[in-house]
Protein backbone atom coordinates (compact mmCIF):
# COMPACT_ATOMS: atom_id res chain seq x y z
CA UNK A 1 0.00 0.00 0.00
CA UNK A 2 1.20 3.47 -0.87
CA UNK A 3 2.05 5.93 1.84
CA UNK A 4 1.61 9.69 2.00
CA UNK A 5 3.32 12.17 4.25
CA UNK A 6 1.03 14.64 5.97
CA UNK A 7 1.38 17.34 8.59
CA UNK A 8 -1.31 17.18 11.23
CA UNK A 9 -1.31 19.92 13.88
CA UNK A 10 2.36 20.54 13.12
CA UNK A 11 3.34 16.88 13.46
CA UNK A 12 4.82 15.13 10.45
CA UNK A 13 3.38 11.67 9.90
CA UNK A 14 3.45 9.03 7.21
CA UNK A 15 0.08 7.41 6.72
CA UNK A 16 -1.32 4.87 4.27
CA UNK A 17 -3.19 6.31 1.32
CA UNK A 18 -6.99 6.68 1.52
CA UNK A 19 -7.16 6.52 5.31
CA UNK A 20 -9.57 9.15 6.66
CA UNK A 21 -8.32 12.18 8.60
CA UNK A 22 -10.45 11.23 11.61
CA UNK A 23 -8.78 7.83 11.91
CA UNK A 24 -5.32 9.40 11.81
CA UNK A 25 -6.37 11.91 14.45
CA UNK A 26 -7.77 9.20 16.69
CA UNK A 27 -4.53 7.24 16.41
CA UNK A 28 -2.62 10.35 17.48
CA UNK A 29 -5.13 10.95 20.30
CA UNK A 30 -6.22 14.28 18.82
CA UNK A 31 -9.75 14.98 19.92
CA UNK A 32 -12.26 15.74 17.20
CA UNK A 33 -15.92 15.90 18.25
CA UNK A 34 -18.35 13.72 16.32
CA UNK A 35 -22.05 13.01 16.49
CA UNK A 36 -22.77 10.90 13.44
CA UNK A 37 -19.59 8.82 13.31
CA UNK A 38 -19.38 5.21 14.45
CA UNK A 39 -16.37 2.96 13.68
CA UNK A 40 -18.56 0.07 12.56
CA UNK A 41 -20.67 2.15 10.18
CA UNK A 42 -19.67 3.83 6.92
CA UNK A 43 -18.92 7.52 7.60
CA UNK A 44 -21.93 9.60 6.65
CA UNK A 45 -20.80 13.20 7.22
CA UNK A 46 -24.16 14.48 8.36
CA UNK A 47 -23.39 16.38 11.54
CA UNK A 48 -20.37 18.32 10.17
CA UNK A 49 -18.93 18.66 13.68
CA UNK A 50 -15.72 16.86 12.74
CA UNK A 51 -14.83 19.72 10.36
CA UNK A 52 -11.09 20.42 10.05
CA UNK A 53 -9.05 22.82 7.95
CA UNK A 54 -6.73 21.40 5.34
CA UNK A 55 -4.16 23.06 3.10
CA UNK A 56 -3.78 21.49 -0.29
CA UNK A 57 -1.78 23.01 -3.18
CA UNK A 58 -1.47 26.22 -1.14
CA UNK A 59 -5.24 26.54 -0.88
CA UNK A 60 -7.09 26.26 2.39
CA UNK A 61 -10.46 24.59 2.75
CA UNK A 62 -12.72 22.99 5.29
CA UNK A 63 -13.61 19.33 5.07
CA UNK A 64 -15.37 16.82 7.29
CA UNK A 65 -12.60 14.62 8.64
CA UNK A 66 -14.73 11.48 9.02
CA UNK A 67 -15.18 10.96 5.29
CA UNK A 68 -12.15 12.69 3.78
CA UNK A 69 -9.67 10.12 2.49
CA UNK A 70 -6.09 11.41 2.40
CA UNK A 71 -4.91 11.23 -1.21
CA UNK A 72 -1.84 13.46 -1.37
CA UNK A 73 0.41 15.54 0.83
CA UNK A 74 -1.77 17.87 2.86
CA UNK A 75 -1.47 20.01 5.93
CA UNK A 76 -4.22 19.53 8.50
CA UNK A 77 -5.23 21.81 11.35
CA UNK A 78 -7.74 20.18 13.64
CA UNK A 79 -8.17 22.77 16.33
CA UNK A 80 -7.33 26.25 15.08
CA UNK A 81 -9.43 29.38 15.49
CA UNK A 82 -11.39 29.01 12.24
CA UNK A 83 -12.28 25.38 12.92
CA UNK A 84 -13.51 26.18 16.41
CA UNK A 85 -15.58 29.06 15.05
CA UNK A 86 -17.25 26.72 12.57
CA UNK A 87 -17.87 24.04 15.16
CA UNK A 88 -19.43 26.60 17.48
CA UNK A 89 -21.77 27.74 14.73
CA UNK A 90 -22.80 24.16 13.98
CA UNK A 91 -23.45 23.58 17.66
CA UNK A 92 -25.54 26.75 17.87
CA UNK A 93 -27.65 25.54 14.96
CA UNK A 94 -27.99 22.08 16.51
CA UNK A 95 -29.13 23.66 19.77
CA UNK A 96 -31.59 25.80 17.83
CA UNK A 97 -33.03 22.55 16.50
CA UNK A 98 -33.00 20.15 19.45
CA UNK A 99 -31.87 22.09 22.50
CA UNK A 100 -29.51 20.73 25.14
CA UNK A 101 -29.82 16.98 24.86
CA UNK A 102 -27.41 14.06 25.30
CA UNK A 103 -24.19 14.30 23.36
CA UNK A 104 -25.05 17.73 21.91
CA UNK A 105 -25.15 19.09 25.44
CA UNK A 106 -21.83 17.41 26.31
CA UNK A 107 -20.00 18.88 23.33
CA UNK A 108 -21.66 22.29 23.64
CA UNK A 109 -20.44 22.55 27.22
CA UNK A 110 -16.92 21.68 26.11
CA UNK A 111 -16.98 24.47 23.51
CA UNK A 112 -18.70 27.09 25.70
CA UNK A 113 -21.44 27.76 23.20
CA UNK A 114 -23.81 30.67 23.74
CA UNK A 115 -26.80 30.02 21.49
CA UNK A 116 -27.74 33.06 19.40
CA UNK A 117 -30.64 31.40 17.59
CA UNK A 118 -32.62 30.22 20.58
CA UNK A 119 -33.08 26.77 22.07
CA UNK A 120 -35.28 24.42 20.10
CA UNK A 121 -37.24 21.38 21.13
CA UNK A 122 -37.12 19.03 18.17
CA UNK A 123 -36.29 15.36 18.77
CA UNK A 124 -33.87 14.50 15.94
CA UNK A 125 -30.58 15.91 14.66
CA UNK A 126 -30.74 13.78 11.48
CA UNK A 127 -27.34 12.21 12.13
CA UNK A 128 -28.52 9.06 10.38
CA UNK A 129 -26.92 6.60 12.81
CA UNK A 130 -30.19 4.74 13.42
CA UNK A 131 -31.01 4.53 9.72
CA UNK A 132 -27.51 3.41 8.76
CA UNK A 133 -27.10 0.81 11.49
CA UNK A 134 -30.44 -0.71 10.53
CA UNK A 135 -29.44 -0.79 6.87
CA UNK A 136 -25.75 -1.74 7.00
CA UNK A 137 -25.24 -3.75 10.15
CA UNK A 138 -28.56 -5.38 10.93
CA UNK A 139 -29.69 -5.44 7.30
CA UNK A 140 -33.37 -4.97 8.06
CA UNK A 141 -34.15 -1.50 6.65
CA UNK A 142 -37.01 -0.91 9.05
CA UNK A 143 -36.64 2.87 9.10
CA UNK A 144 -35.38 5.53 6.71
CA UNK A 145 -35.32 9.24 6.07
CA UNK A 146 -38.54 10.72 4.80
CA UNK A 147 -39.46 14.05 3.18
CA UNK A 148 -37.08 16.81 2.10
CA UNK A 149 -35.83 20.10 3.47
CA UNK A 150 -37.09 21.21 6.84
CA UNK A 151 -39.57 18.31 6.93
CA UNK A 152 -36.80 15.71 6.73
CA UNK A 153 -37.24 13.17 9.50
CA UNK A 154 -36.51 9.58 10.49
CA UNK A 155 -39.63 7.54 10.16
CA UNK A 156 -41.03 4.05 9.51
CA UNK A 157 -42.56 3.34 6.09
CA UNK A 158 -45.30 5.90 5.28
CA UNK A 159 -45.05 7.22 8.83
CA UNK A 160 -47.21 4.38 10.12
CA UNK A 161 -45.62 1.42 11.87
CA UNK A 162 -42.19 -0.17 11.49
CA UNK A 163 -43.40 -3.57 10.34
CA UNK A 164 -39.93 -4.86 9.43
CA UNK A 165 -38.38 -3.89 12.78
CA UNK A 166 -37.00 -6.85 14.71
CA UNK A 167 -36.63 -4.89 17.93
CA UNK A 168 -32.89 -5.35 18.43
CA UNK A 169 -32.51 -1.85 19.84
CA UNK A 170 -29.31 -0.89 18.01
CA UNK A 171 -30.90 2.40 16.91
CA UNK A 172 -31.78 3.26 20.50
CA UNK A 173 -28.27 2.31 21.64
CA UNK A 174 -26.62 4.60 19.10
CA UNK A 175 -28.98 7.61 19.18
CA UNK A 176 -26.74 10.47 20.40
CA UNK A 177 -29.55 12.49 21.95
CA UNK A 178 -31.60 9.62 23.35
CA UNK A 179 -34.75 10.18 21.33
CA UNK A 180 -35.31 6.54 20.45
CA UNK A 181 -36.27 4.68 23.60
CA UNK A 182 -37.16 1.08 24.27
CA UNK A 183 -40.03 0.35 26.62
CA UNK A 184 -40.88 -3.21 27.60
CA UNK A 185 -44.44 -3.41 28.86
CA UNK A 186 -45.28 -7.00 29.78
CA UNK A 187 -45.63 -8.83 26.48
CA UNK A 188 -45.00 -5.83 24.22
CA UNK A 189 -41.83 -3.97 23.30
CA UNK A 190 -42.50 -0.45 22.14
CA UNK A 191 -39.77 1.57 20.45
CA UNK A 192 -40.57 5.27 20.46
CA UNK A 193 -39.90 7.57 17.50
CA UNK A 194 -39.74 4.72 14.98
CA UNK A 195 -43.15 3.46 16.11
CA UNK A 196 -42.42 -0.23 16.48
CA UNK A 197 -44.66 -2.56 18.41
CA UNK A 198 -43.28 -6.04 18.97
CA UNK A 199 -44.42 -9.15 20.73
CA UNK A 200 -41.97 -10.48 23.31
CA UNK A 201 -41.05 -14.10 23.89
CA UNK A 202 -41.69 -15.67 27.27
CA UNK A 203 -38.77 -17.30 29.10
CA UNK A 204 -39.32 -21.07 29.22
CA UNK A 205 -38.20 -21.29 32.84
CA UNK A 206 -39.18 -18.17 34.77
CA UNK A 207 -41.93 -16.88 32.50
CA UNK A 208 -40.47 -13.40 32.17
CA UNK A 209 -40.91 -11.63 28.85
CA UNK A 210 -37.43 -10.85 27.63
CA UNK A 211 -36.73 -10.65 23.88
CA UNK A 212 -38.86 -9.98 20.75
CA UNK A 213 -40.09 -13.04 18.84
CA UNK A 214 -39.00 -11.49 15.56
CA UNK A 215 -35.47 -11.02 16.88
CA UNK A 216 -35.17 -14.74 17.69
CA UNK A 217 -36.48 -15.56 14.20
CA UNK A 218 -33.85 -13.22 12.73
CA UNK A 219 -31.00 -14.89 14.65
CA UNK A 220 -32.26 -18.35 13.68
CA UNK A 221 -32.20 -17.33 10.03
CA UNK A 222 -28.77 -15.81 10.40
CA UNK A 223 -27.15 -18.99 11.69
CA UNK A 224 -29.04 -21.23 9.30
CA UNK A 225 -32.38 -22.23 10.82
CA UNK A 226 -31.08 -23.94 13.92
CA UNK A 227 -33.57 -24.45 16.71
CA UNK A 228 -31.80 -24.02 20.05
CA UNK A 229 -33.13 -23.98 23.58
CA UNK A 230 -30.85 -21.13 24.64
CA UNK A 231 -32.81 -18.67 22.49
CA UNK A 232 -35.93 -19.21 24.56
CA UNK A 233 -34.36 -18.80 28.00
CA UNK A 234 -33.65 -15.39 29.52
CA UNK A 235 -30.06 -14.60 30.50
CA UNK A 236 -30.72 -14.78 34.24
CA UNK A 237 -32.05 -18.32 33.88
CA UNK A 238 -29.22 -19.31 31.55
CA UNK A 239 -26.71 -18.45 34.28
CA UNK A 240 -28.69 -20.36 36.87
CA UNK A 241 -28.92 -23.39 34.59
CA UNK A 242 -25.19 -23.40 34.14
CA UNK A 243 -24.56 -23.24 37.87
CA UNK A 244 -27.01 -26.07 38.51
CA UNK A 245 -25.08 -28.17 36.00
CA UNK A 246 -21.81 -27.23 37.70
CA UNK A 247 -23.28 -28.15 41.07
CA UNK A 248 -24.46 -31.56 39.96
CA UNK A 249 -21.05 -32.19 38.44
CA UNK A 250 -19.22 -31.28 41.62
CA UNK A 251 -21.46 -33.60 43.62
CA UNK A 252 -21.12 -36.61 41.35
CA UNK A 253 -17.86 -36.33 39.45
CA UNK A 254 -16.07 -33.69 41.51
CA UNK A 255 -13.31 -33.94 44.01
CA UNK A 256 -15.13 -34.67 47.28
CA UNK A 257 -17.54 -37.45 46.50
CA UNK B 1 2.08 -11.53 29.56
CA UNK B 2 0.29 -14.05 31.71
CA UNK B 3 -1.77 -16.72 30.01
CA UNK B 4 -4.42 -18.77 31.68
CA UNK B 5 -8.01 -19.12 32.79
CA UNK B 6 -9.97 -18.17 35.86
CA UNK B 7 -11.08 -21.15 37.91
CA UNK B 8 -13.75 -21.07 40.56
CA UNK B 9 -13.51 -22.98 43.80
CA UNK B 10 -17.16 -23.75 44.23
CA UNK B 11 -17.22 -24.15 47.99
CA UNK B 12 -15.23 -21.07 48.97
CA UNK B 13 -17.41 -18.27 47.61
CA UNK B 14 -19.57 -16.62 50.24
CA UNK B 15 -21.13 -13.94 48.04
CA UNK B 16 -19.34 -10.87 49.41
CA UNK B 17 -19.46 -9.28 45.94
CA UNK B 18 -15.96 -7.84 46.24
CA UNK B 19 -15.14 -9.22 42.79
CA UNK B 20 -18.13 -7.42 41.28
CA UNK B 21 -17.09 -4.02 42.60
CA UNK B 22 -13.41 -4.56 41.84
CA UNK B 23 -14.25 -5.72 38.29
CA UNK B 24 -16.42 -2.71 37.52
CA UNK B 25 -13.97 -0.25 39.06
CA UNK B 26 -10.90 -1.62 37.29
CA UNK B 27 -12.63 -1.29 33.91
CA UNK B 28 -14.04 2.15 34.64
CA UNK B 29 -12.66 5.46 33.35
CA UNK B 30 -13.17 6.98 36.80
CA UNK B 31 -10.03 7.03 38.93
CA UNK B 32 -11.60 8.08 42.23
CA UNK B 33 -13.28 5.13 43.96
CA UNK B 34 -15.88 7.16 45.86
CA UNK B 35 -16.92 9.05 42.74
CA UNK B 36 -17.28 5.71 41.01
CA UNK B 37 -19.52 4.23 43.71
CA UNK B 38 -21.78 7.29 43.62
CA UNK B 39 -22.09 7.32 39.88
CA UNK B 40 -20.93 4.04 38.31
CA UNK B 41 -20.05 4.26 34.63
CA UNK B 42 -19.50 0.57 34.22
CA UNK B 43 -21.31 -2.60 35.23
CA UNK B 44 -19.42 -5.63 36.58
CA UNK B 45 -18.80 -8.43 34.09
CA UNK B 46 -18.61 -11.02 36.86
CA UNK B 47 -21.84 -11.53 38.76
CA UNK B 48 -22.58 -13.50 41.91
CA UNK B 49 -25.38 -16.02 41.39
CA UNK B 50 -27.03 -17.88 44.22
CA UNK B 51 -29.14 -20.95 43.62
CA UNK B 52 -30.17 -22.69 46.81
CA UNK B 53 -26.99 -23.48 48.67
CA UNK B 54 -24.77 -22.89 45.67
CA UNK B 55 -23.08 -19.54 45.24
CA UNK B 56 -20.93 -18.90 42.20
CA UNK B 57 -19.34 -15.88 40.60
CA UNK B 58 -20.49 -16.21 37.01
CA UNK B 59 -18.15 -14.81 34.36
CA UNK B 60 -17.30 -15.33 30.70
CA UNK B 61 -15.91 -18.79 30.04
CA UNK B 62 -14.02 -17.73 26.88
CA UNK B 63 -15.43 -20.72 24.99
CA UNK B 64 -13.38 -22.54 22.38
CA UNK B 65 -16.18 -22.17 19.82
CA UNK B 66 -17.85 -18.93 20.88
CA UNK B 67 -21.29 -18.30 19.43
CA UNK B 68 -21.14 -14.61 20.39
CA UNK B 69 -18.10 -14.04 18.15
CA UNK B 70 -19.81 -15.84 15.26
CA UNK B 71 -23.02 -13.81 15.52
CA UNK B 72 -21.54 -10.35 16.19
CA UNK B 73 -22.46 -8.28 13.09
CA UNK B 74 -19.75 -5.64 13.57
CA UNK B 75 -16.93 -7.96 14.65
CA UNK B 76 -16.64 -6.00 17.87
CA UNK B 77 -16.27 -9.30 19.69
CA UNK B 78 -13.31 -11.38 18.66
CA UNK B 79 -11.05 -14.12 19.87
CA UNK B 80 -7.47 -12.99 20.12
CA UNK B 81 -4.31 -15.06 19.82
CA UNK B 82 -4.36 -15.92 23.53
CA UNK B 83 -7.86 -17.42 23.21
CA UNK B 84 -9.40 -14.52 25.10
CA UNK B 85 -12.67 -13.16 23.74
CA UNK B 86 -12.18 -9.41 23.72
CA UNK B 87 -14.63 -6.65 22.99
CA UNK B 88 -13.88 -3.44 21.13
CA UNK B 89 -16.38 -1.21 22.87
CA UNK B 90 -16.25 1.49 20.18
CA UNK B 91 -17.46 -0.94 17.53
CA UNK B 92 -20.39 -2.30 19.54
CA UNK B 93 -23.80 -1.15 18.25
CA UNK B 94 -25.77 -2.69 21.09
CA UNK B 95 -27.91 -5.00 18.98
CA UNK B 96 -27.93 -7.64 21.71
CA UNK B 97 -27.45 -10.70 19.49
CA UNK B 98 -24.63 -12.00 21.72
CA UNK B 99 -26.95 -11.76 24.72
CA UNK B 100 -29.44 -14.05 23.01
CA UNK B 101 -26.97 -16.64 21.72
CA UNK B 102 -24.71 -16.92 24.77
CA UNK B 103 -25.55 -20.22 26.48
CA UNK B 104 -24.47 -18.94 29.89
CA UNK B 105 -26.12 -15.51 29.93
CA UNK B 106 -22.84 -13.66 30.37
CA UNK B 107 -22.93 -10.52 28.14
CA UNK B 108 -24.98 -7.64 29.42
CA UNK B 109 -26.26 -4.48 27.80
CA UNK B 110 -27.37 -1.56 29.90
CA UNK B 111 -29.67 0.29 27.52
CA UNK B 112 -30.16 3.33 29.75
CA UNK B 113 -26.48 4.05 30.22
CA UNK B 114 -25.46 2.56 26.87
CA UNK B 115 -22.80 0.32 28.32
CA UNK B 116 -21.88 -3.11 27.07
CA UNK B 117 -20.14 -5.41 29.53
CA UNK B 118 -18.40 -8.68 29.02
CA UNK B 119 -15.37 -10.15 30.79
CA UNK B 120 -12.12 -9.60 28.87
CA UNK B 121 -10.04 -11.46 31.48
CA UNK B 122 -8.54 -8.07 32.41
CA UNK B 123 -6.30 -8.26 29.36
CA UNK B 124 -4.61 -4.93 30.14
CA UNK B 125 -3.62 -6.21 33.58
CA UNK B 126 -2.44 -9.53 32.19
CA UNK B 127 -0.18 -7.67 29.77
CA UNK B 128 1.42 -5.94 32.76
CA UNK B 129 1.89 -9.30 34.43
CA UNK B 130 -0.81 -8.67 37.02
CA UNK B 131 -3.66 -10.97 37.99
CA UNK B 132 -7.24 -10.20 36.89
CA UNK B 133 -9.04 -7.83 39.27
CA UNK B 134 -11.59 -10.36 40.50
CA UNK B 135 -8.94 -12.96 41.29
CA UNK B 136 -6.69 -10.50 43.08
CA UNK B 137 -9.50 -9.06 45.19
CA UNK B 138 -11.25 -12.28 46.23
CA UNK B 139 -10.77 -12.44 50.02
CA UNK B 140 -11.46 -16.14 50.34
CA UNK B 141 -9.56 -17.20 47.20
CA UNK B 142 -12.64 -18.67 45.57
CA UNK B 143 -11.39 -17.35 42.24
CA UNK B 144 -8.04 -18.61 41.09
CA UNK B 145 -5.94 -17.86 38.08
CA UNK B 146 -4.69 -21.03 36.47
CA UNK B 147 -1.65 -20.26 34.36
CA UNK B 148 -1.09 -22.41 31.32
CA UNK B 149 2.71 -22.57 31.51
CA UNK B 150 2.76 -23.77 35.07
CA UNK B 151 0.37 -26.57 34.31
CA UNK B 152 2.84 -29.44 34.56
CA UNK B 153 4.52 -28.17 37.71
CA UNK B 154 1.21 -27.71 39.49
CA UNK B 155 0.04 -31.20 38.69
CA UNK B 156 3.30 -32.64 39.99
CA UNK B 157 3.14 -30.71 43.25
CA UNK B 158 -0.29 -32.14 43.96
Amino acid sequence: MENVEIIIDGVRKVVPKRITILKVAQELKIEIPTLCYHPAIEPYGACRLCTVEIEKNNRKMFVTSCNYPIENEIKIETNNENVIKIRKLILELLIAKVGYKGKVKEIAEKYNVEPRFGVGDDDCILCGLCVNVCKEIIGVNAISFSSRGINRDVSPPFGKEAVDCIGCGACAFLCPIGTIKIEDLNEKRIITKINANLELEKCKICGKYFVPKKFIEYIKNKIGNVELDVFLICDECKGENYIKRLASFSLTGGKNE
Amino acid sequence: MKKGKILIDFERCFACKTCEIECAFSHSQEKDFFQFIENPDRMPSVRIKKIGQYITPLRCLHCDFPSCVVICPTKALKKDENKIIIIENEKCVGCGMCVVVCPYGVPHINRDKKIYTKCDLCIERLKDGQLPACVLSCPNKALKFFEFEEKNEKVRSR
